[in-house]
């Protein structure tokens, strides 16, 4: 009984504390914000957090977790053509599927190009569905 | 005026004077919708990745052309039309071209490069055809060699 109500007064005044630190540290940082880039949208905010934490992880494991880097950013003069299939081998898996973004490093731009290009060398039957025995 | 280039899988068995009967329609198509033909690259035998109309082969011809849009149903039309094209893709490789004549002398050049390279094709392919000739020859061998080579090429 005693430990219930020592843990949910503890609670509470927790939850009070952190939200009035909340509002007096955020509040005019906050509006500084709103008003140079408009309110940020509930997913950016999460996307934000998301960010911090990924840092964060980075920083304790040192440097195991290397940042990727999208290899056509790097280098503009690879091309990304649909008919050339040996160029796009590297962004399938030997079943066929697409390597997805998180793996290959891919920035969003160019994950899409390299998808769109799969996808007609597919129909070119230069690349295929699927496959049982591997490329 | 747009850029556009289709590109279509013929049957492997055609002739080289089939695959250039078939090239000629599509250049009087061309002409006839206002379009620019650019050039027509013949890629040569390739293994697909996987079999249409139970053919493991076939030979693939890239066209580039200007247009305004029109063009692409009439030649896309006469592809579905015609027996010996497996299959075909119309991509739009650049929305806006403005200096057309520019792009005519690009396509002049490149096409006498693709030309060379399908010639050094056509060599290398007859030397292949007289080897494979000369082991079926020689004896019972020539089976096993010949599955090799097909593995080779997919990859």
């Amino acid at each position: 009984m005693s430990e219930s109500g020592f843990g949910g007064g503890f609670g509470g005044g927790f939850g009070e504390r952190e939200e009035r630190g909340g509002r007096f540290g955020r509040g005019p940082g906050g509006r500084d914000r709103d008003r140079e880039r408009g309110p940020m949208s509930v997913k950016a905010r999460l996307r934000a957090k998301a960010r911090k934490k990924a840092r964060k992880a980075q920083k304790k494991k040192g440097s195991f977790l290397r940042k990727k880097v999208c290899r056509f950013c790097a280098d503009a003069t690879v091309g990304i053509d649909y008919k050339d299939p040996k160029g796009l081998r590297y962004f399938m898996t030997e079943t066929g599927k697409l390597i997805p973004q998180r793996i290959s490093g891919n920035c969003a731009r160019h994950q899409r190009q390299i998808a769109t290009a799969i996808k007609r060398a597919r129909q070119l039957a230069l690349m295929p569905y699927a496959s049982h025995h591997g490329m | 005026m747009r850029e556009y280039e289709t590109t279509f899988i013929v049957q492997p068995e055609i002739s080289d004077e089939g695959a250039k009967e078939l090239l000629t329609r599509i250049d009087g198509l061309l002409e006839r919708s206002g379009a620019v033909r650019l050039l027509h690259d013949d890629q040569g035998k390739r293994r697909l990745a996987y079999d249409i109309q139970k053919f493991q082969k076939g030979r693939y011809i890239t066209s580039y052309y200007l247009s305004d849009g029109s063009a692409v149903g009439m030649v896309e039309r006469a592809l579905r039309l015609e027996e010996s094209v497996l299959r075909f893709l119309t991509v739009m490789a650049n929305p806006e071209v403005i200096d057309i004549e520019a792009r005519k002398t690009r396509a002049a050049e490149e096409e006498r490069q693709h030309a060379e390279r399908a010639r050094e094709r056509a060599l290398r392919e007859a030397e292949e055809e007289r080897a494979r000739e000369a082991e079926m020859r020689s004896g019972g061998r020539a089976d096993e060699d010949d599955d090799d080579d097909e593995r080779g090429d997919d990859e």
